[in-house]
């Protein structure tokens, strides 16, 4: 945006959405997606102009079965508070702030204070809502006294007395196969999903609630991503990671009632906390850009058992056909016994179905080798982060590994949704 | 290794000669004509030289796989034999140098169900109940210093490898296979060698790089009468690049074997990468050259 927020004084105090209507009133270059905005958010809902929004509070959270938004920051949190109370404080303030952050108002109210640092770090004055959602979760350690498993933070045993409310589900996954997993950027006692078709957006969330949580809170580690690689929605197209692959073709979508009961929301196996949410996987996919960039078109094909550029899967010819595992060529089945589509296919995982949405990333290049460091972050929702644990075992013998590492992985309940005057994870710290 | 290398589902198995002569001498026509270069003018006699050519070279690289499973089966026989007697000293210094022959023919063993998982499986990879294969041994030694209750892994090993060797003698390969089983040993170094992951206990690490690319190497010999005339500026390349990075190798050596991984500082982990990158770039292009 060309504005500059002095010099456009608003009786309402300073909001991204008063900016963003002087903005568009003044003609300053905003097109169409503020004229539309000005016309209302009901209109705008959802709109992946710049200009849509994603109602924050609801019977759960958002962020899961949402259209997937273009860009992610995702952050996990250590609790440094060894008070109950304090924790509670913290939830309080970040679902106000998300609340108010997904409307596209700033963090805070405003403050004119000249002695006092501003409410909101303003760097997404004057973007659009972008329709940002924020979502929060809770990790195992949060259920643990300091020092189990993890690295030791916290104090006492059992620090906020939560362990008798910790499903046995919530744990860390175990060892699995292609993993090199790097502890500093794995775990995490919270979690915050920023997704936003507007990177700045997404970063200005987490930046806000990790200021927020100063002194309560540090950043353990955090991942940006910069492109989505699924689609939850049947509305959307699949795009494709980095790979040059379409990916999560077969995913669970917002529109599959049934199959999100099935596969994604926790049920009665849970406590009554977490009843309504599910469980979130983040797992870093490093993919070794340079290995793969010199397979051959043929070999990248049989690897994952779809033809690079339809997306369709060898044993079809459009992009939704159903991988024909039971057909055979002349040296065997046509998808090979090692390709990615076949090994986590529903059929050999016990019909286990999962909700990807995960984000491409880079950071930088690998100090080690001087190689591209980028992949997939993956992030996926299920009722039970065992079902995940099961189809990643069975893909100790894909073909893919030999192009992938996994070096993070977390688990987090996510927690059911808020009401107006509610704040998250309210049903846990109140149980 | 933690992961197949290509020519999966028999994509390597099993290919009469008569197949690779009726491949080679349709190379010039049909499905693939820009990739051969040689196919200048296809008259019968070029197909039938570049036929004879790749026969030849699919001969000689199963010559060479042979003698490396010959040589894999004896040095895992020395190795065993000291695990056995729990000459933890003797087994340590056996262990790198047994290793090389399987590394140099690892293609081969990932074309054929488990044998690369059972022989060079790492952890995490596989089932913890279910993990044996070199790795396994070299935890014990090099971790816990003691080859006690290794038995059972010892001999499975034995077994394993003489599977391999069985492989070895029995199945026949295809020109466009060998070319890709080079580029993938290179890919082996690149995803585990150059990161230390490999040997994370022994840090024998080089020994195997090398392997990898003596393996790739002896699959473009073998192809290289053909090569030459299909893209000599190609062949070129390629030697050298390989003679770059034997050279940035030599650096490293010590006595019979190598420095170890955990002396490497990340600007010769680098320097190494980005040679590998430069060698298995160029090799890429030759699948497509003899297919």
């Amino acid at each position: 945006m060309t504005n500059e927020p002095k010099g456009k004084p608003d009786g309402r105090g300073l909001t991204r959405r008063g900016l963003i209507k002087t903005a568009g009133a003044a003609g300053a270059g905003l097109g169409l997606g503020a004229g539309g905005f000005a016309l209302g958010s009901a209109s705008a809902a959802e709109s992946d102009d710049g200009t849509g929004t994603v109602p924050f509070r609801g019977e759960r959270q958002a962020g899961v079965v949402t259209a997937a938004q273009d860009r992610l920051h995702f952050a996990a949190f250590d609790v440094t508070t060894t008070s109950r109370a304090e924790l509670v404080e913290l939830l309080r303030a970040w679902t106000a702030a998300a609340a108010r952050m997904t409307e596209g108002e700033l963090a805070g109210p405003r403050n004119d204070e000249p002695l006092l640092p501003p409410e909101d770090t303003g760097e997404a004055l004057g973007l659009l809502p972008s329709r940002l959602t924020i979502t929060f979760g809770f990790g195992p350690t949060l259920f643990e006294s300091a020092g189990a498993g993890r690295p030791t933070r916290g104090a006492g045993a059992d620090r906020f007395g939560l362990s008798r409310l910790r499903p046995p589900a919530l744990r860390e996954l175990p060892p699995l196969p292609a993993e090199a997993i790097e502890p500093a950027r794995s775990g995490g006692d919270l979690c915050v999903q920023a997704c936003a078709d507007d990177p700045q957006v997404a970063f200005h969330a987490v930046r806000n609630l990790a200021r927020i949580g100063r002194g309560k809170v540090v950043l353990r580690w955090s991942q940006l991503g910069f492109g989505r690689t699924s689609t939850t929605t049947r509305a959307q197209a699949t795009p494709r990671n980095l790979m040059g692959l379409k990916d999560g073709t077969n995913n669970i979508r917002a529109e599959d009632a049934e199959a999100l009961d099935e596969h994604v929301w926790a049920g009665a196996e849970a406590p009554a906390w977490l009843r309504g949410g599910t469980y979130l996987v983040a797992r870093r996919i490093r993919m070794l850009i340079e290995v793969w960039d010199r397979a051959t078109l043929s070999d990248q094909e049989l690897t994952i058992g779809r033809a690079k550029y339809s997306g369709a899967p060898l044993t079809g010819s459009d992009e939704f056909d159903q991988p024909n595992l039971a057909a055979r060529g002349a040296d065997g089945p046509v998808i090979p016994r090692d390709a990615h589509v076949r090994l986590a296919a529903p059929q050999l995982n016990a019909g286990t179905r999962i909700l990807r949405r995960g984000y491409s990333f880079t950071d930088g290049f690998d100090e080690v080798t001087g190689q591209l460091d980028a992949g997939l972050f993956f992030i996926s929702f299920q009722r039970d982060p065992a079902r995940f644990e099961a189809i990643q075992r069975n893909l100790g013998r894909d073909a893919l590994n030999e192009y992938v590492k996994h070096t993070s992985s977390a688990v987090f309940a996510i927690p059911p949704g808020t009401r107006e005057g509610t704040y998250i994870g309210q049903a846990l710290l109140e149980a | 290794m933690n992961a197949t290398i290509s020519n999966r589902g028999g994509r390597l198995a099993t290919l009469a000669v008569g197949t690779i002569l009726f491949a080679a001498a349709g190379c010039g026509g049909s499905d693939d004509d820009e990739s051969t270069a040689a196919s200048e003018p296809t008259t019968a006699e070029t197909a039938s030289t570049d036929g004879e050519a790749l026969a030849a070279a699919v001969d000689e690289y199963a010559a060479y796989v042979r003698r490396e499973a010959a040589a894999l089966t004896d040095s895992t026989a020395e190795f065993v034999a000291a695990v056995d007697a729990g000459e933890v000293e003797r087994a340590k210094e056996i262990y790198p140098s047994a290793r090389v022959h399987f590394e140099r023919i690892e293609p081969v063993a990932s074309a054929f169900g488990d044998l690369d998982p059972d022989i060079d499986g790492r952890a995490g990879d596989i089932p913890p109940d279910e993990w044996g294969g070199y790795h396994r041994i070299e935890k014990a030694l090099w971790v816990h210093g003691s080859t006690k209750g290794l038995e059972p892994i010892t001999a499975e090993l034995v077994d394993d490898v003489g599977n391999l060797d069985a492989v070895a003698n029995r199945e026949e390969f295809e020109a466009p296979d060998i070319a890709q089983g080079s580029v993938d040993l290179l890919g082996e170094v690149s995803a585990s060698k150059i990161t230390g992951e490999e040997e994370r206990y022994s840090h024998t690490d080089l020994w195997d790089f090398e392997a990898n690319v003596q393996g790739a190497e002896a699959g473009f010999d073998a192809l290289k009468p053909t090569l030459e005339r299909a893209d000599p500026k190609l062949v070129a390349e390629i030697e050298k690049q390989f003679e770059a990075m034997y050279d940035l190798l030599d650096g490293y050596r010590r006595g019979d074997g190598f420095v170890l991984y955990d002396t490497l500082t990340p600007k010769d982990t680098r320097e190494l990468a980005r040679q590998v990158d430069a060698l298995a770039e160029s090799l890429s292009r030759v699948p497509s050259l003899v297919g």
